[in-house]
């Protein structure tokens, strides 16, 4: 009875330990993660405010005459994102579910810019290449790259398809004759294992996480139905440009420039082009207050987590020298039969280590559950990194448990260990 | 001589505030004696009992037990000695509740070396020796006092000890069922095995071959 309220104690504690700690390294990771993907104090984007809308028809327009500047060593690059949501027959075991029950599986659609500063790394086939990123026409097969997640169902080379139909429900309003085409895509690479990021847009790098049923893709330029006034019909789009007037651009300053400078020189040039006026934003503005209150969390969960850890682990002291105590007698009787302190230190330490190593199984797999409930960077990686910290701190809290009792015992007489005193 | 004890004196306390508990005891035993220690409470024969258990040592003197002298074992010595010399039989039973009967009394062929196979048989045997195979499954506080008292001496014999030692093995027992257990312990010694029995009841040590009356840590008659 007494091990077993000291084994739920126990995994009471290494729950809530390991369950607030790995919150604790998802808000470091995430701020890792958005760090290395691009020096935030750095990025400009351009703001769009709902209820002030700004005219779109030209963005792509903006973008052009902003990468000019790329020449004259004011601009880095752009960066273009955008996150999609496809469905494969073939994937439809590890779709998602969105809130109307249909599967999902997400795609991103990354820019060269992009794809140059993120550090995939490739586990089987390759990276993108530049010829991936071709916009000039329309690839009967576009190149992807899957998530580790993904592996067991498709291979390196291997073709899915996706066959677009037009709505029924449309077709009695237009004339067209064939609306249908299909989209091809070839897996040339598939990922490491915990190295392929999902995130919103590049705007929204707090919600990084990792995500290894993922799939990337290059923009490319791809069919897709086209809207007229009184038809409908298929033609061509370029990603890329709908992604730049959807707002899922950003701009990286050359370094050494002058950011304020360049927002004065960039809206005069706006001007002289006779192009619409844009606000121009440094991403650090919104986005380190968001770094910074995930860096806050963090160390608020770090200071939780530390709290837990003290309470558990003077709780779980406290209660194994108050239970060896209460077995004091027995351990005269033992003693008495002809057990040395050895063994009462070896009986002590096997029940602690059984104890603990049950108690390890219970907590983390209800930390596990409980973390599965919640959009993490990567439970994998949290649990196991937060694994290897229990061990670092209940290893030593073990041994120092069982030098306290072997020291105890054996000063203690064994004619006064079984009078039951101590 | 299998018990020798020679001017054994045992002190507890520090310097400030000693307790005299034994002042120069001389005894001898010999092998398959059935002895009584008699004496009134704080008289010391506790500790003497103790000491002869190899459960403690005397602060001065010899303790010599099948010719070798306790006073230089380490306490790893000390333990194997009580594992295969001695079997203890205490007022109060000391039994574990959370074991079975079988359990309880295979206890001391745990701290053996090559008991793992038989120790099971071995417990079971002298259950049944003591009347209580039928009860082998039960916890100790669901028996009686006597059947108890019968458990923690089957737990005393398992071992094949030659000494066993039984501090006041009647204390909690009611007279008739007190009776049982000495004459049990009678019939134990009848096998060559040397009792030693620490009592306050006279009757108990009228039971003996010889009684020993120790008074203030020294022995009388």
């Amino acid at each position: 009875m007494q091990f077993l309220l000291m084994t739920i104690q126990l995994s009471i504690s290494i729950m809530a330990f390991v369950f607030v700690g790995a919150f604790a390294l998802d808000k470091y990771e995430q701020y890792k993660s958005a760090k290395k993907l691009f020096n935030v104090d750095r990025i400009l984007y351009i703001y769009r405010n709902s209820t002030t809308p700004i005219d779109t028809s030209n963005l792509v327009k903006v973008f052009d005459e902003i990468k000019k500047l790329e020449g004259k060593k004011l601009i880095k690059s752009f960066k273009t994102l955008e996150r999609e949501y496809c469905y494969f027959p073939e994937l439809e075991s590890v779709a998602k579910k969105d809130p109307t029950g249909d599967s999902y599986n997400t795609m991103i659609l990354v820019s060269e810019e992009f794809m140059n500063d993120y550090d995939l790394r490739i586990k089987e086939g390759r990276n993108f290449t530049k010829e991936d990123f071709d916009l000039s026409n329309v690839k009967d097969e576009e190149s992807i790259i899957i998530g580790e997640g993904l592996s067991k169902y498709l291979k390196v080379g291997q073709v899915i398809s996706v066959n677009y139909d037009l709505p029924i429900e449309l077709l009695s309003d237009v004339t067209s004759e064939e609306l249908c085409y299909t989209r091809k895509y070839k897996v040339i690479g598939i990922a490491e294992k915990n190295s392929l990021m999902d995130l919103q847009s590049l705007k929204e790098l707090s919600d990084v996480v990792i995500d290894d049923y993922a799939i990337y893709k290059p923009f490319n330029k791809v069919k897709t139905f086209y809207i007229t006034s009184d038809e409908i019909k298929i033609g061509e789009i370029n990603e890329l440009e709908k992604a730049i007037n959807d707002f899922n651009s950003v701009i990286e300053v050359a370094d050494g420039v002058d950011i304020e400078q360049l927002i004065n020189d960039l809206n005069n040039m706006l001007k002289e082009n006779d192009l619409p006026q844009m606000e121009f934003v440094k991403l650090s503005d919104q986005y380190n207050r968001t770094l910074d209150e995930n860096k806050n969390m963090f160390i608020q969960m770090i200071g939780i987590t530390l709290i837990i850890l003290l309470f558990s682990a003077s709780g779980t002291l406290g209660t194994i020298l108050f239970l060896l105590r209460k077995r004091y007698k027995e351990f005269g009787i033992r003693l008495s039969l002809g057990a040395t302190v050895n063994d009462i230190v070896k009986l002590v330490l096997s029940e602690i280590i059984l104890m603990g190593s049950i108690a390890m199984f219970i907590g983390y797999i209800g930390a596990y559950l409980l973390l599965m409930e919640n959009i993490l960077y990567n439970v994998d990686i949290l649990l196991q990194r937060m694994m290897w910290f229990s061990l670092i701190i209940f290893i030593p809290l073990l041994g120092l448990l069982v030098i306290t009792s072997s020291i105890r015992l054996k000063k203690i007489n064994p004619v006064e260990l079984l009078r039951g005193e101590s | 001589m299998l018990i020798s004890l020679k001017d054994v004196v045992k002190i507890y306390g520090n310097k400030e505030n000693q307790t005299k508990a034994l002042r120069g005891i001389n005894l001898d035993i010999d092998e398959g004696e059935m002895v009584a220690i008699m004496g009134p409470s704080g008289s010391g024969k506790t500790t003497l009992l103790n000491i002869i258990g190899c459960m403690d040592k005397c602060t001065s003197g010899k303790y010599i037990l099948y010719d070798e002298d306790t006073s230089s074992f380490s306490s790893n010595k000390l333990a194997k000695f009580r594992n295969e010399h001695i079997g203890f039989v205490f007022q109060n039973f000391n039994l574990l509740n959370k074991y079975n009967l079988v359990e309880n009394v295979y206890l001391p062929l745990l701290y053996r070396k090559g008991m793992r196979l038989s120790r099971k048989r071995l417990a079971e045997d002298m259950l049944d020796k003591v009347g209580l195979l039928s009860h082998k499954n039960k916890s100790p506080n669901e028996l009686s006092g006597g059947q108890q008292q019968r458990v923690a001496i089957a737990r005393a014999l398992v071992g094949n000890p030659s000494i066993i030692l039984a501090d006041e093995p009647t204390g909690s027992l009611d007279q008739s069922t007190g009776k049982e257990i000495i004459n049990l312990l009678r019939e134990i010694n009848e096998t060559g095995k040397t009792i030693i029995i620490i009592t306050h009841d006279e009757k108990v040590a009228a039971q003996c071959k010889r009684i020993v009356y120790i008074e203030d840590g020294v022995i009388k008659k």
